[in-house]
């Protein structure tokens, strides 16, 4: 235990210093900045007046408010679309043949190629924002429900029909809660794809937020900034997993360990 | 064990180390070649259209590598700093901004002057119209941005009255996004006011040359350390450039078809667009320099966040004298 | 005395629609099976005995012939026909109770006298103090014993066993075999049990139908005459387990235990 923290702060030391030296030798800070330059980047981005609405949080945090709610919206939508239409298309195959093709086109667009259409359909800001996290998020979610759907033991489903299920209570009582553990992994999944579709979400006409600060600070020729976002939306991201993971752990309790 | 492991730290810091220095480091191009980089769509840039489509530089035995298109001009800034571009087409601020962040770049020759408009749909009449109005603008750091300001303030007005979105919209998208109503105006550089005309989501409320006349637009860029090196090679560029610029004020409808080849627009917005675009290759050094003190001050007074802090230019005059350098004009 | 179950000139035909072939995996079944019963079927892998028991269930239907329950033709699942599985098939996400108050909880038995019944069968089985426990804290046998009392729940016509030791190791399945007596004694249930092990077989039944293989037919059906608790090595027991190993071999070609 106590040797992986070591290597893992030895890690972090040896990443530092490749960047350090790196940045001496290549000498070209308006591309390249110094460690220490984003140390104080980072030190100027949490005390400034934060973006409209959030003041108080200072620039860095309150960003990283309003990317959070649009994700944490986008994400519910995508949460409830996609466990509904999972559950739907994984248990009537005519259902699923009609809507998979459609789904199978569509998912390879990566969401920066939606932002004209976006910001066509739905206007400005929170709304084109909202929509290419819910695109982000929606396949993991949807492709895992269907998969645990599909999985689900074909023993418990011929128990139960001879404990008396019928159609609706197979659906209720055995499919659904098997799926869960694969419904869990896909909510997982899903959530960190719509955070990392940030970048791309927040460029239909936002004025705030962890992407937008990062594009705008990127045409403002201030990289170490830049690289501030970018790390912020790297912890954040980190820090979700990981509550999301003990929330799994807690709901599954009941699983068999492998 | 331990020994592995150090060995094995070392090696893959010194190829880490080799991978990204050697990324940034480009080799320098042969002997009479020249990379010379240009903004994406923009018709201000004609000039270098109309050198390279004329063979203006290859009459001066120099062979143009043309880079890009890039979509913003920090973008190209960044190119020029990692030694992909040697010249470069670009607006004054981003040149600017990347001086004031110490790139080590002149700008040696203006490209045009004016070339902006501010375009409303049919609720705004007049200036006082605006107010509580959704306009976009380019990032805050634009001329077009400290424009707007300084025709708010003519009608005393300030930002603070109407809505403003800065840099959000980009200005290729800003006719579109006009149309489907999401805003009521926009300022930016041509063609895209000519754009919302033809197109007839907008009508043209105040040309730039109204609220400034002359103002600086785009300028023609060198680092200095390949000026320096190559000398003749800056100075075949200038008098190419100084004879396309000639050369659209005597044949206008050549320009015109040359433009639309370059820039894929079309031949209407074009023609909407060129009269309000002053090409000249003199820089407006004053011009220049008030904008400097306009965003220093934006900045300091809490406006905008800072795009120029007064500490990287403490002496404003000094600055301009820096990277202005009217040298290779004259030769 | 009417029979419990009944089947008539049972058939079953499995064709591979890949490669045309038919298999013929039971053929012209007859037998009958009486009230309170232990009714043992035994035969080598294959033979075709667990595709008659998930008939009997309603999980397959015959290609010709009938089961009948109680003089009413069964073909499809129901509580009335309780299986245990060999693979348990225990709801994980469900507590010991929860999973015995399956059947109950869909026939839509109020929650007061689920916990009732939960009780009752937890008892039976012997599994009282563990009803909140679930099944990955479970050993072999007591999961069994959960899937035995799921079964029992719904007070089925009759208990379907289809070789429900087979994942236990042998101490294991010597002491469930001891345990289902005792449950059967308790309930009275009529029990169709597959297996093929022939000592359990003669260990656990009233009667043993034998069954040969390609095409499943029952060679012969015997009554054991032995008093319970039954002796693996007394005389009278080997003498069956004789006979009806003959019987197999003779099909097969080799011992099958």
């Amino acid at each position: 235990m106590k040797k992986r923290r070591l290597f893992r702060i030895l890690s972090i030391a040896i990443f530092l210093l490749i960047w350090e030296i790196a940045a001496l030798l290549v000498s070209k800070p308006q591309i390249f900045p110094m460690p220490i330059d984003v140390l104080i980047a980072f030190k100027v981005l949490l005390l400034s007046t934060g973006p409209a609405g959030v003041e108080w949080a200072g620039e860095l945090l309150g960003h990283s408010l309003i990317s959070l709610t649009r994700v944490v919206a986008g994400f519910c939508i995508a949460s409830l679309s996609g466990i509904l239409l999972g559950i739907v298309m994984g248990w009537w195959q005519p259902i699923r043949n009609l809507i998979e093709p459609i789904i199978e086109i569509l998912r390879p667009i990566p969401p920066l190629a939606w932002i004209p259409l976006a910001m066509l359909w739905f206007g400005l800001g929170f709304k084109p924002a909202v929509f290419l996290i819910w695109l982000g998020a929606f396949s993991p979610i949807l492709l895992n429900t269907i998969f645990g759907v599909e999985s689900t033991s074909k023993n418990l489903i011929e128990t139960a029909k001879t404990l008396g299920a019928k159609q609706r209570e197979l659906l209720l009582k055995v499919v659904i809660p098997s799926a869960i553990p694969a419904i869990i992994t896909g909510l997982s999944v899903g959530f960190g794809v719509g955070w990392m579709c940030l970048v791309a979400a927040e460029l239909t006409g936002c004025n705030s937020g962890l992407g937008f600060m990062i594009m705008y600070y990127h045409w403002t020729m201030e990289p170490a900034k830049t690289i501030v976002g970018m790390l912020m939306i790297g912890f954040i991201g980190l820090l979700i997993f990981m509550i999301l993971k003990r929330i799994e752990n807690k709901l599954l309790a009941w699983r068999e360990e492998i | 064990m331990v020994s592995g492991i150090k060995r094995a730290i070392v090696l893959i810091t010194v190829i880490l180390l080799l991978i990204i220095c050697s990324g940034v480091h480009c080799a320098p191009p042969p002997e009479g070649e020249v990379r010379i980089g240009y903004l994406l769509g923009d018709l201000h840039h004609l000039p270098f259209f109309i050198a390279l489509e004329k063979g203006f530089f290859k009459d001066e035995r120099i062979n143009v590598k043309v880079i890009g298109p890039f979509d913003a001009g920090t973008v190209e800034m960044d190119a020029l700093v990692a030694n992909q571009l040697d010249m470069g087409y670009v607006g004054t601020p981003p040149a600017l901004i990347a001086a004031a962040r110490k790139v080590d770049l002149s700008i040696i020759a203006g490209v045009n002057a004016e070339g902006s408009a501010l375009i409303v749909d049919e609720t705004i009449n007049n200036v006082s119209d605006l107010r509580g109005k959704k306009i976009a603008t380019p990032l805050p750091g634009s001329i077009q941005y400290v424009m707007l300001g300084m025709l708010l303030a003519e009608n005393n007005m300030s930002y603070r009255d109407l809505e403003i979105f800065p840099g959000t919209i980009k200005p290729p998208d800003m006719p579109g996004v006009l149309e489907t109503g999401h805003i009521n105006g926009y300022i930016a550089w041509e063609p895209y006011p000519a754009e919302a005309v033809v197109m007839g989501v907008g009508k043209l409320l105040v040309e730039s040359h109204d609220i400034w006349p002359d103002h600086p637009c785009c300028v023609l860029v060198t680092r200095n350390d390949f000026a320096e090196e190559n000398r003749a090679i800056v100075q075949g560029v200038i008098r190419a450039h100084k004879r396309a610029i000639k050369f659209i004020g005597e044949n206008p409808e050549e320009a015109k078809s040359i433009a639309v080849k370059y820039t894929k627009l079309n031949a209407k917005i074009i023609e909407e667009a060129l009269p309000r675009i002053k090409f000249n290759y003199m820089v407006n050094v004053d011009g220049t320099r008030r904008f400097v003190k306009e965003i220093v001050s934006l900045g300091e007074t809490g406006v905008i966040s800072p795009i120029i802090r007064s500490e990287e230019v403490p002496d404003i005059d000094i600055f301009i004298s820096k990277v202005i350098d009217l040298s290779f004009l004259e030769g | 005395m009417e029979p419990k179950i009944k089947v008539a000139h049972l058939s079953k035909v499995f064709s591979d629609t890949k490669t045309g072939i038919d298999t013929q995996a039971l053929l012209d079944i007859d037998l009958e099976v009486n009230d309170s019963e232990l009714f043992c079927l035994v035969g080598p892998s294959g033979c075709g005995k667990t595709t008659f028991l998930r008939i009997v269930a309603g999980l397959e239907t015959p290609s010709s012939g009938a089961v009948y329950l109680g003089g009413h033709i069964v073909n499809t699942p129901g509580p009335d026909r309780g299986l245990v599985f060999q693979e348990f098939a225990l709801f994980p996400w469900r507590t010991v109770a929860e999973n015995v108050v399956f059947g109950p909880e869909i026939s839509g038995i109020p929650s007061s006298q689920r916990k009732q019944i939960a009780n009752k069968y937890i008892n039976l089985v012997r599994l009282a103090g563990k009803e909140h426990k679930y099944p990955k804290e479970l050993s072999g046998g007591m999961k069994q014993r959960v899937a035995i009392a799921r079964a029992l729940a719904n007070n089925p016509e009759v208990l379907l066993m289809d070789e429900p030791f087979g994942s236990l190791d042998a101490q294991t399945r010597n002491l469930m075999q001891i345990e289902l007596l005792r449950i059967w004694n308790e309930t009275k249930k009529t029990i169709i049990f597959v297996t093929h092990i022939v000592d359990e077989a003669i260990y656990l039944a009233d009667r043993i139908a034998v069954m040969s293989a390609s095409p499943g037919m029952i060679k012969e059906i015997f009554r054991i005459n032995i008093k319970r608790p039954r002796d693996s090595t007394a005389r009278s027991f080997r003498s069956y387990k004789r006979k009806i190993l003959n019987i197999i071999s003779a099909e097969v070609g080799d011992f099958s235990t």
